[in-house]
């Protein structure tokens, strides 16, 4: 009895983990949620279910300041060097653009969306089934 | 042995006593020799093992039956209460992970606007030529 309810504690704690915790751009979205210029954006569960995703966060800074690109691409290429699959553009040494398939157990797409110029930085990180594929069919014109 | 009467002789008890040990005795051969005990004739030494055990058994029965019953309800009962609370607080916490939130320099928005935010961010991610402002 004892091992069966250290098991199920065992298991909600591990169910409880959050996505963040598993990206080095994690510490991002508590750093410019707090930015008078920044917009945050969670989002989980039923509201995702049209675009087979379950889990959604977010984070846009209008009119950046450089050290705040540099900091967010730093920790974008940090997850970047373990993608699987990843789609980007540079330019004069800058990240320009990255898409990034994260590795996972199998079950579920893991994805860093970054974007970033002078006049705003996009940082979106999400979960769930759809594949590259199916995300470009949903959100591009 | 058949109870032809009500009364039990000695002997008669004393062959009903060893069956009793021997786990054979019906309820009402119970009741004969139980009865016998209780008369005169079963006062006798030669009895007193038989009227310990058959009178404790029926004193412990008496007590016991009752409770039993009373611990299997409300062991029912409460293992009925913690599934119905084990339930309850799952169900709050998968319905809490159905979050929806959007701040905008620190202002709380609603979740409409939060599901309207994604849908422009993922388009402009995939469309930068197309910005879509909300």
């Amino acid at each position: 009895m004892r091992h069966i309810r250290l098991t199920l504690l065992t298991l909600l704690c591990v169910a409880s983990v959050r996505l963040q915790a598993q990206v080095h751009i994690a510490p991002l979205f508590g750093e410019f949620s707090v930015l008078p210029n920044a917009t945050e954006v969670r989002i989980s569960g039923k509201k995702l279910k049209p675009y087979q995703l379950t889990n959604f966060h977010s984070i846009e800074v209008r009119q950046p300041q450089n050290e705040q690109m540099r900091h967010a691409e730093s920790l974008v290429l940090s997850d970047a060097r373990t993608a699987v699959a990843r789609e980007e553009d540079r330019s004069n040494g800058r990240l320009h653009y990255g898409f990034y398939e994260l590795p996972t157990d199998g079950r579920l797409h893991t994805y860093i969306f970054y974007r970033a110029n002078a006049q705003k930085l996009t940082l979106i990180h999400i979960e769930g089934k759809a594949s590259m594929e199916e995300l470009k069919a949903y959100f591009k014109k | 042995m058949t109870q032809k009467e009500h009364k039990l002789t000695a002997p008669e008890a004393l062959a009903l006593a060893d069956r009793y040990f021997e786990a054979r005795t019906s309820a009402a051969e119970e009741r004969l020799l139980r009865a016998f005990l209780l008369s005169p004739e079963g006062a006798d030494a030669r009895f007193d093992e038989v009227r310990a055990t058959l009178f404790f058994l029926q004193t412990g029965r008496r007590h016991h039956r009752p409770t039993s019953h009373r611990r299997i309800a409300w062991a029912a009962a409460a293992c009925l209460a913690a599934v119905c609370f084990v339930g309850a607080l799952s169900y709050r916490h998968f319905d809490t992970q159905n979050l929806c939130t959007a701040t905008v320099a620190g202002k709380q928005l609603t979740a409409e606007q939060a599901t309207d935010l994604m849908q422009h961010q993922m388009e402009d991610m995939f469309n930068p030529e197309k910005p879509t402002a909300p």
